[in-house]
């Protein structure tokens, strides 16, 4: 795919790498990461204030109400479930099938999906009525005589692979992360940074049994990540399809939510790719207008896919014969909620047709851009699909829902969170794996044309 | 320290501020709490030097004493326990509610002496099943923390701008009356009662103080309807429609199942005749509004008020010049004539017309035709009446299907034509001393009252309010008498003649109140004035005893003694019985009464000026209950509103909650727009009850009065036919509406069916979808099944099964505010859809509850088992368990379950039930959890410990669940499935059952049956044929 382009431009040295990556470890940050860091933790601390408020007040806050019992909290958790997904597919599938494009983007894409699956998970537990009691969906030893979870609850499964994910996630970041450690700490001059990255480095000495040992592990993570990313999406839309719900209960949901989850993970990875090429240009040599170019290739294929997962929900509602499900995905698009129904297609299936034009792929302003409006899109096939509950079976319960301050609030503060973390990543951790980098490089090759 | 008014005695004194009485000091005596050192002193929000130290004290003993269990504290309840006191175990007592102008045989239930709930009493004639709305909503007004909790005087001072009220002990009030009524008369005015003993009472007061004058009046008292029989049959009396008699019934702006302060009583009786297997009645409305007489009518006809009378004399016409049926003058006739063309000036459709009239005499001696309430009180009300007795006549109806002499009411003792009489005594002056008594009179009379009541003070004379609240004549009175709930005091109703109950009072009065019997009685006692029997009585309670003993019991043939008499009434409540065969003469009917009646005028829109089933007269609007019933017809919440037909709204261009400016004949009001389909076009309806300034907390600022909108004529009061022009304005204001949407999309959800295709096939109208058997094991029921059964065909709609269930099962009130973002929590909703012609459609109703499925959807979901099925087949709660994911709201078909979006019992907020009317063997729910229907679990559990001690099995109809022994017609019947005799399981095998959403296979316990129409037209919503 890559084959007549160089993953690494610039003719780098090891040398080079080293410092252009570590470079933001080892300088004081300048206005800009500043001013964006302090609007992120701005909005961080009012994301605190909110779900204070949230708590405290009570779920009545949101715009959840009889008969729409779940709204932006569950839509925007599995929003950032599905940024979370993007990452692993990078770092882990891509590994296993030995693509080597994914180094220069695949420790920013982790990054990503573990900030990404942490600002989720706090979703579903601020979501509960009674936040404080949500460890009860944890099948822990206690003393209530038999009372344990409910096995047949998707709800419970999501539990499991939430948390199955976001351990697996970060272990396989983690592991990848080492071998950089060891590069800071060995260049640190200081010794509280000595100590700390010392620490974080697990003692590694880049001996043969570490990178032997090293690279078995990342192997064997990335095999067992590989399934965690079918399955963890595959599971949270088990929390609509196996309710009897029309407009939830359909058997195209998984694969429906995965390329979604796919879709707006690569979108969210080139929003921050793009930013990220700004704000440190010696990165632009790393992540690559190519990497960049490719990654606009799957936002389009899996748009078209999510697109005809659209269609053929509305094929198999006429299909069915069942008049609720017919109803609910007509009502869906031309009811009172259908302005976001033709949001969610405008932005989800017609915005990503741009990428047809290698000019479009491979220029920053539109493809930060349609990132972004794709991103907007996703939010938004979440919320489309959850207000299947505004009209179901019996119309004396229709309702429509409402937006209140504190759906507006989690939502924005949600973002402050993942960007508080991923500005902090980007000036404490090496935001491109070195590691990885480096053997890319035609250093001590013939050169030319082999990647492989 | 309050008799300080009192200038012969030494003054002591605590303060300068009491000295000089200063307005201060009053408040301070006043409230219940004096200002202490909880609370910080200057008011700002710092923390109070205690509230410091209990913090500070707190957080020592937290972390000294963390992952301590609280110590074990002991209390030992009732060391000396009263009487027929079981901790825990509920008390029944027999009661009466006579209130205003409806009455009820009560059981009150009560716990550890607190009254907390009332139920029907089915040894009543009268009314032997089910508890209106606003009956049920009267127990917790007992509790209602902004009762007038003590006497007061208002002191006149120099300046008169500071008002002031003082706090005053009865017995300074006595010195101050008796004083009074040394030298003056008194005039005295009160809301409507059925109590004989009462009006023994105040006739004998009054006759005690000659020059003295009484009057009774209640603002929606049909008076038209006596005077009408006056003219018809020259004898004033309340006749008594005996609705299980009547085969064919029309109804021309009779909302007997709404409105009509009698409704339970009538629904009751006219379900009754719905029975499809039998002889079914059939029911033609003629309205202009859409009632729920309407809604429930077989065929309806729109018709404005000011036509009603049209009606009436065309179908006379129809019937005796056209279809030459019965005999009359010829004068008679030729006023028939005048009515020739009534079908096509209205625009009814004329067949129909003169089959109403063929099937009338067909079914004459069996026939009824019903005219009054507010809907048709328009100018020539009692032409409307005179015409219908006409009718009734003709039609052999009068003393078989009308009863005007063995159990009539006699005991409507209020009068319209009273308040003119007494505005006009009082603008007399001759008595010094006027006494309004339980009738708000400043709010139903307006600034006409107002200002005459502002005319006798400045006068000199006293006003004494005695009220049950500080209310808007309250807030005018001189002297501000509490009075005692019916909860509190002894007192008697009689419902019809020679039906009578009794009032026991279930608890002592909870403030320093005192009924207006007492205080004649202390009075009169005090003057040496009036009969024997009025000084002989210390207390009320012997002045009903010998009432009884001289008055009642002597028309009574047995010879019990008084006193076992006495014990047993006591024990029963009602005394007397309903004459079964109602077979009396046919009066004759003054013919020449017809003459003065003259065909109604057709242009322009008209006013409807209705009361709604919950907050009736306004009289109960500081009940929050009662505000967020919704409406049976609008579903709408905490507000009226000014409906309009569809055609017209969409005319003017309105929509639901457009505010328009009401202009009728000078008189201006703001009122948000609702757009009701069946209206006829040219009527715009506004509900009476609202508006409320001095109604306390929940009550203020919810709707628009309409009271000032009534015109009085000649002590008549004019409801409906007013002129009205209706503008549009560009403010909008959202109503509570409870209904999402108003039909059913085709679905099947009510299915219907007419008597015709009901007859040829038992199950018509259910349409069975072909579905795949369950994956699901099935449940293994070894004792008891609950199942619940609700015929259709004898639910209304009235919506008192609503509130039951809110009073049994503590369930929260909301507020407008989230009623408007769907957070309303009642348990039960009366599901509402329209099908058919906009214009004149057909309206279905269905109480929906949890339909405890087989397989509940809900249960499989929960990820922490807080939602299971037990083995008596009921889908329970455990609220304590539940986190509150809300995912089985999600996957429940019905939506029936409520979620606690916020802490709704705290006790903080004005709507919130007071914490003494709770039920105590319901748990209240805290925020974030998860309620619904239980099958009112605790009834069936104390059920079945009683057949358990007594070594049996629960009986058939043992088990009344809240909503059953709330429902007037009988709609509802809970009991176990698993047993086939039980009544339950019967109405399952009927045809008639079929379960809501079979196909999605959740097998609900609940089950419904088919409603039936006596009608010729087919369910225009159709489902669709066959099966698919």
């Amino acid at each position: 795919m890559l084959g007549r382009s160089k993953l690494v431009l610039g003719d780098k040295s090891f040398k080079d790498i080293t410092e252009d990556i570590c470079a933001p470890l080892e300088t004081l940050p300048g206005k800009p990461w500043l001013m964006m860091f302090g609007a992120a933790k701005t909005t961080l601390l009012f994301y605190f204030g909110v779900l204070f408020y949230i708590a405290y007040t009570g779920m009545g806050t949101m715009g959840v109400s009889h008969p729409i019992m779940w709204g932006t909290d569950i839509v925007t958790f599995v929003f950032w479930v599905g940024i979370g997904h993007a990452g692993t597919l990078i770092s882990a599938i891509l590994f296993l099938f030995r693509q080597k494009w994914r180094t220069g983007i695949a420790r920013a894409a982790e990054a990503m999906t573990v900030f990404a699956v942490m600002t989720a998970g706090i979703f579903p537990l601020m979501h509960t009525g009674r936040p404080w009691l949500a460890f009860w969906l944890f099948p822990y030893p206690n003393q209530r005589g038999p009372l344990w979870v409910n096995f047949r609850s998707p709800l419970l499964w999501d539990v499991f692979a939430v948390s199955t994910y976001a351990t697996v996630s970060i272990v396989f970041w983690y592991v990848g992360l080492i071998p950089d450690f060891a590069t800071v700490r060995d260049r640190a001059k200081n010794t509280l940074r000595k100590n700390i990255y010392g620490a974080l480095s697990m003692g590694w000495r880049g001996t043969n049994r570490n990178w032997r040992h090293y690279e078995m592990v990342y192997l064997l993570l990335a095999g067992l990540s590989t399934p965690l990313v079918l399955s963890v999406h595959t599971i949270v839309s088990f929390d609509f399809a196996v309710a009897n719900l029309p407009g939830w209960h359909t058997t195209i949901f998984p694969p429906y939510f995965i390329a979604g989850a796919i879709f707006s993970g690569f979108a969210m990875v080139v929003t921050l790719m793009t930013l990220v090429r700004i704000g440190f240009p010696q990165i632009k040599d790393y992540i690559t207008l190519d990497h960049l170019e490719v990654m606009n290739k799957i936002i389009m294929t899996t748009g078209m896919m999510v697109g005809y997962a659209y269609g053929s929900e509305f094929f198999i509602a006429w299909y069915s014969g069942v008049e609720f499900e017919k109803f609910a995905f007509v009502n869906r698009a031309f009811g009172p909620m259908g302005w976001s129904y033709w949001i969610m297609v405008s932005c989800n299936v017609i915005s990503p047709q741009v990428f047809w034009f290698k000019k479009f792929r491979r220029s920053i302003p539109v493809m930060f851009v349609v990132s972004i409006i794709v991103n907007i899109g996703m939010w938004f096939e979440r919320f489309v699909i959850t207000m299947s509950l505004h009209r179901d079976f019996l119309p004396a319960n229709w309702a429509v829902f409402h937006f209140k301050f504190a759906d507006v609030g989690v939502l924005v503060g949600s973002f402050g969170m993942f960007f508080t973390l991923f500005l902090l990543f980007l000036r404490a951790f090496p935001m491109v794996s070195m590691s990885e980098v480096k053997p890319c490089l035609e250093v001590g090759r013939d050169g030319g044309g082999h990647h492989e | 320290m309050k008799d300080m008014q009192n200038n012969n005695e030494k003054k002591y004194w605590k303060s300068i501020d009491q000295l000089e009485n200063e307005a201060r000091f009053n408040e301070m005596a006043e409230a219940e709490f004096q200002t202490s050192p909880l609370k910080s002193e200057d008011g700002n929000d710092g923390l109070a030097r205690r509230d410091f130290l209990k913090l500070m004290g707190a957080s020592v003993a937290m972390s000294a004493t963390a992952c301590v269990r609280r110590p074990a504290q002991k209390i030992v309840p009732y060391a000396k326990r009263p009487e027929d006191l079981v901790v825990g175990k509920p008390n029944f007592y027999a009661s009466v509610l006579a209130d205003e102008l409806s009455g009820a045989g009560l059981i009150v239930r009560t716990r550890e002496g607190r009254p907390i709930k009332l139920e029907p009493n089915p040894a009543n004639p009268a009314s032997p099943k089910g508890i209106s709305t606003r009956m049920q909503a009267h127990c917790i007004s007992l509790y209602d923390p902004e009762r007038l909790k003590q006497p007061k005087r208002w002191i006149t001072e120099e300046n008169f701008h500071d008002r002031k009220w003082n706090l005053l002990t009865w017995e300074k009030i006595d010195d101050e009356v008796i004083g009074l009524l040394e030298k003056e008369n008194v005039t005295l005015i009160t809301n409507n009662y059925s109590s004989p003993s009462r009006k023994a009472l105040i006739d004998d007061f009054m006759a005690a103080f000659k020059g003295s004058k009484s009057f009774v009046w209640n603002p929606l008292v049909d008076s038209a309807e006596s005077s009408a029989q006056e003219r018809s049959y020259g004898k004033e009396v309340n006749v008594r429609p005996l609705f299980e008699k009547a085969k064919y019934i029309v109804s021309v702006g009779a909302d007997f199942l709404g409105e009509d302060p009698r409704a339970h009583e009538y629904a009751t009786a006219y379900a009754k005749t719905r029975n499809p297997d039998g002889e079914m009645s059939r029911l033609i409305a003629f309205e202009g509004m859409l009632s729920l007489t309407g809604m429930n009518a077989d065929d309806r006809i729109r018709v404005k008020p000011s036509q009603f009378i049209d009606v009436l004399m065309g179908l006379a016409h129809e019937i005796v010049v056209a279809q030459g049926n019965g005999t009359v003058n010829s004068t008679t006739k030729a006023k028939l004539v005048e009515f020739a063309d009534v079908a096509e000036k209205l625009h009814i459709d004329a067949d129909l017309f003169s089959e109403i009239a063929k099937d009338l005499w067909k079914n004459r001696g069996q026939s009824l035709v019903l005219t009054g309430g507010t809907y048709a009180g328009v100018e020539n009300a009692e032409d409307l009446y005179v015409a219908a007795n006409f009718l009734n006549t003709v039609l052999g109806n009068d003393g078989k299907t009308i009863d005007y002499a063995k159990n009539n009411y006699t005991t409507i003792n209020a009068k319209q034509s009273d308040l003119e009489a007494f505005l006009a005594e009082l603008d007399a002056k001759k008595n010094k001393v006027l006494i309004v008594e339980n009738l708000n009179l400043v709010y139903y009379g307006g600034e006409t009252v107002k200002k005459a009541i502002r005319d006798f003070q400045d006068a000199g004379g006293t006003f004494i309010y005695m009220g049950f609240y500080q209310d808007e004549t309250g807030d005018m009175a001189d002297i501000l008498l509490p009075i005692d709930h019916s909860l509190e005091a002894w007192g008697d109703a009689e419902f019809h003649k020679g039906v009578y109950g009794i009032q026991q009072p279930t608890i002592r009065p909870l403030h320093n109140s005192r009924s207006l019997e007492q205080s004649f009685l202390n009075w009169a006692y005090a003057l040496q004035a009036g009969s024997k029997r009025l000084q002989g009585s210390e207390t009320y309670y012997d002045y009903v005893r010998s009432y009884w003993k001289s008055d009642i019991l002597k028309n009574s043939k047995n010879g019990q003694a008084f006193e076992d008499f006495w014990f047993e009434l006591l024990q029963k409540g009602v005394y007397g019985e309903l004459a079964e065969n109602v077979n009396l003469p046919v009066r004759s009917f003054k013919q020449s009464a017809l003459a003065s009646i003259s065909s109604g005028k057709a242009e322009g829109m008209e006013l409807s000026l209705y009361t709604k089933a919950g907050i009736g007269d306004g009289k109960y609007a500081n009940i929050a209950w009662l505000q967020e019933f919704p409406d049976p017809v609008s579903k709408v919440t905490w507000d009226n509103y000014a409906t309009f037909s569809k055609a017209t709204a969409d005319k003017m261009g309105i929509k639901e909650g457009t505010i328009v400016t009401l202009d009728v004949e000078g008189q201006k009001v703001e009122v948000p727009a609702y757009i009701q389909v069946g209206q006829h076009d040219s009527v715009i309806g506004l509900a009476l009850g609202y508006g409320r300034t001095k109604g306390g907390r929940v009550a203020n600022g919810v709707g628009v009065d309409a009271y000032p909108l009534i015109k009085r004529v000649d002590g008549k009061p004019v409801f409906a036919g007013r002129k009205v022009v209706a503008a549009k304005t560009e403010k909008f204001s959202p109503l509570a509406n409870t209904q999402g949407h108003n039909t059913m999309m085709g679905r099947q959800i009510i299915v219907e069916a007419t008597l015709d295709s009901y007859k040829k096939d038992k199950s018509a109208g259910i349409h069975k979808h072909k579905f795949l058997e369950s994956a699901w094991g099935k449940h293994e029921y070894k004792g008891y099944r609950w199942g619940m059964a609700v015929d259709l065909n004898s639910c209304f709609g009235c919506g008192s099964c609503v509130v039951a269930c809110q009073a049994e099962n503590n369930i929260p009130v909301v507020g407008k505010k989230y009623v408007l973002e769907g957070r309303e929590m009642h348990w039960m909703r009366i599901d509402r859809y329209y099908s058919g012609d906009m214009n004149n459609p057909d309206s279905h109703v269905m109480p929906v509850m949890c339909q405890h499925c087989e397989n509940a959807p809900c249960e499989t979901v929960c990820p922490v088992l807080a939602t299971v099925h037990d083995d008596e087949g009921t889908n329970s709660m455990v609220y304590n368990r539940c986190v509150g994911t809300r995912y089985c709201s999600n996957n429940c078909p019905y939506k029936v379950r409520r979620f606690n979006w916020f802490a709704l019992t705290k006790g903080d907020r004005p709507e919130d039930t007071p914490r003494e009317a709770y039920n105590p063997r319901v748990t209240v729910r805290s925020r974030g959890v998860m309620e619904k229907c239980t099958f009112c679990i605790q009834r069936i559990h104390d059920v079945k410990d009683t057949a358990k001690n007594e070594n049996r099995t629960v009986r058939d109809g043992e088990i009344k669940v809240a909503c059953e022994e709330g429902c007037p017609s009988g709609a509802i019947t809970f009991g176990n499935m698993n047993d086939p005799e039980s009544r339950v399981s019967k109405l399952f095998e009927s045809q008639r059952t079929y379960k809501l959403l079979e196909e999605y296979l959740a097998v609900p316990s609940v089950r419904y049956q088919t409603k039936i129409r006596n009608a010729k037209r087919e369910n225009t919503d159709h489902h669709g044929e066959g099966s698919h």
